[in-house]
C-alpha cells in the first residue's frame, strides 16, 4: 500500500503543480498589431496558378497582386476593379486588345524587380508548353476560365513597363474571369517559380502588403507586413491564419480570445454573440449563391414541370429566415449578387406548394423518392434538411446522401448519373460569366461543369451575345434574359439564397470591411488594446 | 534475454509488412479519383492522365507497392500530394506532438486507474468499491468529444484559467510551461477511457491474486493487510495490467483524433483526419505506418517489461531458476 500512497502524493503534488502554474501564467497577451483569423478549414496551396477555393485565394490576396483586381475596401457592389501592379490599362473597343502600363518600382517579396517580363513569364507558365517552367496543373485550371491558347491569341511584354494580351475572340470581362478563386492570375516572382517549381506553395513570393513567413500544416499560415511595399503599409504587424475546422472549436478559440476575427461563425450563435458584445459584419452584395442542380436527364426530372415543381415547392423565405438567421436572402435566380448583371427584384418560382402538387399531378409524378447528393459544409446539412422536408410536404421522398468535399466534387464534377436527381453547390462569381461558362451545351462534363446536363440553344446564343457585347449594360440586360429563359422554361437549377458572409470580430478588431467578395483585405485591419 | 528481444522483433516484421499492405491497399482501393485532388476539379483529362504516369498511378498494384515499398525502406514516405512537402517532415513532429499528448494522458490514466483499482480490490464488494467501479463505468462510456467541451467550456470559458485550443499560444507561444499549461484539458480527456480499463483491469487481477492460497496462507499467518497487498499480491497482479496499460498507450497514439479536433492540438491524428478527407494519400499512408509501428513496438516493450517482472517467464526465457 505504501506504493499507492506514494504514487497518490506523487500524483496531488503534480497536480497542484498544473493547476497552480495554468493559475499564476496568466494567458499570453496578443502581440500589438497581430491579427489571428479563424478558418473554417484548411486552406488550399499556395501556389496562386494551381490553387482552388475561397480561403486560399484569400490568403494570397494579402501576399500577391494581379495586374488589376477588385476594389474590396468597400462594401459596394457591382465591384469596381483597382489598378494593382498596372498602374492603368486600355481595353481595345472590340474586347479583344488589353494593354497594361505596368507600376513602375515594384519588388517582389525576394527583392527581384517587377517588370513586363515577370508578366510574360507568369502567363507563359500555363499557356506556352515549351516554356521550361511550363505546368500542366496551371494549364488546366487556366483553360477552364479562358486563360488558355484556343482564348489568349498572344501575350506580349511591349516594353518594360507594358504588357498586351490579345485574344481570339471579344470578351468584355475578361479581366474579372482571372480575379477569381480557381486558379488566381496573381504575379509571382520568376525567380521563385524558377527556383522552387512544384514547392513554390511552401514559399509563396508576390508583391503584396504581407510576406509570407511560414505555414505549419492544419495549424497556422503566418504572414508580416512588408515594409518595402509600394503603396500605403498594412496597418497589422503579423497575420495569423488558424485552421479550426471543427465549428465548435473554432468558436470556443474566438470566445477564449485566442482568436480575433471568424468567418461563418454557427449561426444559431450568432445572437449569443452579439448580446456578448463581439461586432457580426455582413456584405449583403457578397457574390455567394446557394443552389441546387436538378439532372435532366433524371426519369422523373426529364419532364420540367417536375423541375418547376420543385422550385416551387421550396420555402427560401423560412430557409433564410430560421434557419440562416437572417444572414441571407432568398434567391429565385442564378445570377449571382454582387455584379452588374443581378437584379435584385427578379422572381421565377414563388413559393406555392398547392401549385407544385397541381404541377407535379399533371406530370403524373405524385409519389416520387428521389436522391439527393451533398457535401458536408460543416453546418449539419440544415438547409438540405428543410429542403427535404419541404419537398415532403408535396409529395416527394428525398434520400440524402452526404459526402466529404472532395469525394463530393469527384461525383459532381463528371455530371449526375441518371439515378442522381439533386446535387447542391455555393458558389456566385464577381463576373456573371461563370454561369455562362458553366451551363452551355458545349460545358456538358467532361468539358465543363454543366452536370445538370441542361441544353439550350437559344440560352447559348444570349450567353455568347452577352459576353461579346461593348457595353456591360447591354450584357447585364442579355444576361437577364438568358437567366429567365433558363429559369422559366425549363429551369435545371433551384437557386437558393444569397448569402451574406457573415464574419465575427472581437471588438479590438478595427478597420476591418466585409467587402463584396468570398475573401477579404486586410492590409487596413489591426488589433486596438 | 537480448536473443529474446531479437526474437521478438523478428516476428514483429511480418506484422509491419502486412501492415505496411493494408495501408497501402486500403487508399488504393477506395472510391474516387485521386488525380482530382492533384489537379484540381477543372484539369482536363489529358492534364490528369499526364498526372497518373507521372506518379506511376498507371502501373500494376503491385508494381506500384514495391516502389513505395523500396522507397519506404530508404525511409523516404513520399511527398504530401495537398502540401507539396515531405511526408516524414509534415508527419514526424506531428506524431511527437502526439506522443506528448498520448504519453501525458497516459500517465495520469496509469496513475488514477492503478490507484482506483487497488482501492477498490482491497475494499471490495464494498460501497467504495462500488461507487469507484461505477465511476469507471462512466468514465469509460463517456463521450471524450462532448466531455473535452464541456471541460472548454468550464476552464477556459468560464473561469479562463487555461487555453481552449493548441498546443502552444499561437503568438509569442512556446516553452514548457505554455505547452503543459495547453496540455493539461486534452490530457485528462482522453486520459478517462484508458483510466477506466487499467482500474477495472487492476481491480480484477488483484481480486484474482487474492484470492490465492498462498494469499489465504498469509493471511492465517497474521500478515498484515497491506504487507500483502504490497509483497505478495501486487507483484503479481502486475503482468496483465502492464499489458492492459501497453496496449491503452497503443490506443491512445493512434486514438485521440477527437481530442486533438476538439482542442485543435496539432497531432497525428488531426493530420491523419485532415488527409483522409483531402485524399492525401502519401501522408495517410506515412500517418497510419507510424501509429502502426508505434503501436507494435509499444506492446513489444510491454513484453519485454513482463519478462522481467515475471520471474515465471524470465526463467523461460532465460534459462535461470528464479
Amino acid at each position: 500500500m505504501r506504493i499507492a500512497r506514494r504514487l497518490s502524493s506523487i500524483l496531488g503534488a503534480a497536480f497542484a503543480a498544473l493547476i497552480a502554474t495554468s493559475i499564476t501564467a496568466a494567458p499570453p497577451a496578443a502581440a500589438q498589431g497581430t491579427v489571428i483569423w479563424g478558418l473554417p478549414a484548411a486552406a488550399s496551396v499556395l501556389d496562386p496558378h494551381v490553387s482552388c477555393g475561397w480561403l486560399a485565394k484569400f490568403i494570397n490576396y494579402q501576399i500577391y497582386e494581379a495586374l488589376v483586381e477588385i476594389e474590396l475596401k468597400t462594401t459596394e457592389a457591382p465591384t469596381k476593379l483597382k489598378g494593382q501592379l498596372a498602374e492603368s490599362w486600355e481595353i481595345s473597343d472590340d474586347n479583344t486588345v488589353f494593354t497594361f502600363h505596368l507600376r513602375k518600382g515594384v519588388k517582389f517579396h525576394d527583392g527581384t524587380p517587377f517588370n513586363a517580363d515577370a508578366v510574360k513569364f507568369n502567363f507563359d507558365r500555363f499557356l506556352d508548353p515549351n516554356a521550361p517552367h511550363y505546368n500542366e496543373t496551371a494549364a488546366g485550371y487556366f483553360g477552364f476560365i479562358g486563360y488558355s491558347p484556343t482564348e489568349i491569341k498572344s501575350v506580349e511584354a511591349v516594353d518594360e513597363h507594358t504588357v498586351r494580351v490579345t485574344l481570339n475572340n471579344p470578351n468584355n470581362d475578361w479581366l474579372r474571369l482571372g480575379m477569381e478563386d480557381c486558379p488566381q492570375m496573381y504575379i509571382v516572382s520568376p525567380e521563385a517559380i524558377k527556383n522552387y517549381g512544384e514547392e513554390l506553395a511552401l514559399h509563396p513570393t508576390g508583391t503584396g502588403p504581407f510576406k509570407f513567413v511560414e505555414r505549419e500544416p492544419g495549424v497556422k499560415v503566418e504572414l508580416v507586413r512588408n515594409d518595402e511595399y509600394w503603396g500605403e503599409k498594412a496597418k497589422a504587424d503579423r497575420i495569423i491564419f488558424r485552421e479550426l475546422e471543427d465549428p465548435a472549436t473554432r468558436m470556443a478559440a474566438f470566445r477564449a480570445g485566442e482568436i480575433n476575427i471568424i468567418q461563418d461563425p454557427v449561426w444559431d450563435e450568432i445572437e449569443d454573440l452579439v448580446d456578448e458584445g463581439y461586432v457580426i459584419t455582413k456584405n449583403e452584395n457578397a457574390p455567394t449563391l446557394w443552389y441546387l442542380s436538378l439532372n435532366t436527364r433524371h426519369p422523373a426530372l426529364k419532364d420540367a414541370r417536375v423541375r418547376q415543381a420543385i422550385n416551387m415547392a421550396i420555402d427560401r423565405e423560412g430557409i433564410a429566415r430560421d434557419v440562416l438567421k437572417g444572414y441571407a436572402r432568398p434567391a429565385y435566380g442564378m445570377l449571382n449578387a454582387g455584379t452588374y448583371a443581378h437584379d435584385p427584384n427578379y422572381v421565377s418560382y414563388k413559393y406555392d406548394p398547392e401549385g407544385a402538387k397541381a404541377l407535379l399531378k399533371a406530370a403524373g409524378a405524385e409519389s416520387l423518392t428521389i436522391s439527393f447528393e451533398l457535401p458536408k459544409y460543416g453546418f449539419g446539412e440544415l438547409v438540405e434538411k428543410w429542403i427535404q422536408r419541404d419537398l415532403k410536404k408535396v409529395g416527394i421522398e428525398t434520400e440524402l446522401n452526404v459526402m466529404e468535399w472532395l469525394a463530393y466534387l469527384d461525383k459532381w464534377n463528371p455530371g449526375m448519373p441518371d439515378d442522381v436527381a439533386i446535387n447542391d453547390l455555393i458558389w456566385g462569381e464577381q463576373t456573371p460569366q461563370w454561369t455562362a461558362q458553366s451551363y452551355r451545351c458545349d460545358r456538358h462534363p467532361p468539358n465543363g461543369w454543366n452536370n445538370a446536363w441542361f441544353c439550350n440553344p437559344e440560352a447559348d446564343k444570349l450567353f455568347q451575345q452577352a459576353q461579346a457585347a461593348a457595353d456591360l449594360k447591354e450584357a447585364a440586360k442579355l444576361y437577364q434574359q438568358a437567366d429567365a429563359l433558363i429559369m422559366e422554361s425549363d429551369p435545371p437549377f433551384a437557386p437558393i439564397y444569397h448569402y451574406y458572409n457573415p464574419v465575427a470580430l472581437h471588438p479590438t478588431v478595427k478597420g476591418f470591411i466585409n467587402g463584396p467578395a468570398n475573401w477579404w483585405d486586410l492590409s487596413a485591419v489591426y488589433i486596438e488594446e | 534475454m537480448p536473443l529474446f528481444i531479437l526474437v521478438r522483433l523478428f516476428t514483429v516484421l511480418p506484422v509491419l509488412f502486412g501492415v505496411s499492405v493494408f495501408v497501402f491497399l486500403l487508399v488504393h482501393l477506395a472510391p474516387g479519383d485521386v488525380t482530382s485532388t492533384l489537379t484540381g476539379p477543372m484539369a482536363t483529362p489529358e492534364a490528369r492522365d499526364a498526372i497518373r504516369v507521372k506518379l506511376g498511378l498507371d502501373k500494376p498494384l503491385v508494381v506500384q507497392y514495391a516502389i513505395w515499398f523500396g522507397h519506404l525502406l530508404e525511409g523516404d514516405f513520399g511527398t504530401s500530394w495537398v502540401h507539396r512537402r515531405s511526408v516524414i517532415e509534415m508527419v514526424l513532429p506531428k506524431f511527437l506532438n502526439t506522443a506528448i499528448l498520448a504519453l501525458s494522458a497516459a500517465l495520469f490514466a496509469y496513475i488514477i486507474g492503478f490507484l482506483a483499482g487497488i482501492f477498490a480490490a482491497a475494499r471490495r464488494y464494498s460501497v467504495t468499491d462500488r461507487v469507484v467501479m461505477g465511476g469507471t463505468l462512466v468514465a469509460g462510456s463517456t463521450p471524450l468529444y462532448w466531455l473535452g467541451l464541456v471541460l472548454v467550456f468550464l476552464f477556459a470559458l468560464k473561469w479562463r484559467l487555461l487555453p481552449a485550443t493548441g498546443m502552444v499560444s499561437v503568438v509569442d507561444g512556446g516553452g514548457f510551461v505554455d505547452v503543459l499549461r495547453h496540455l493539461i484539458l486534452p490530457a485528462v480527456t482522453s486520459s478517462l477511457p484508458s483510466g477506466a480499463i487499467v482500474a477495472r483491469t487492476t481491480r480484477a487481477t488483484m481480486l484474482e491474486v487474492l484470492g490465492q492460497n498462498y494469499i489465504r496462507v498469509a493471511r492465517a499467518k497474521g500478515v498484515p493487510v497491506r504487507t500483502i497487498l504490497r509483497k505478495h499480491a501486487l507483484r503479481n497482479a502486475l503482468p496483465p495490467i502492464v499489458t492492459v496499460a501497453g496496449m491503452e498507450l497503443g490506443y491512445l497514439l493512434g486514438g485521440v483524433v477527437f481530442v486533438e479536433v476538439v482542442f485543435a492540438w496539432p497531432g497525428i491524428g488531426n493530420q491523419l483526419y485532415a488527409s483522409i478527407i483531402g485524399r492525401d494519400i502519401p501522408t495517410v499512408q506515412g500517418a497510419v505506418l507510424l501509429i502502426a509501428m508505434a503501436f507494435v513496438l509499444i506492446n513489444l516493450a510491454a513484453d519485454v517489461l513482463n519478462v522481467y517482472i515475471e520471474p515465471r517467464t524470465r526463467a523461460a526465457v532465460t534459462g535461470h531458476r528464479p
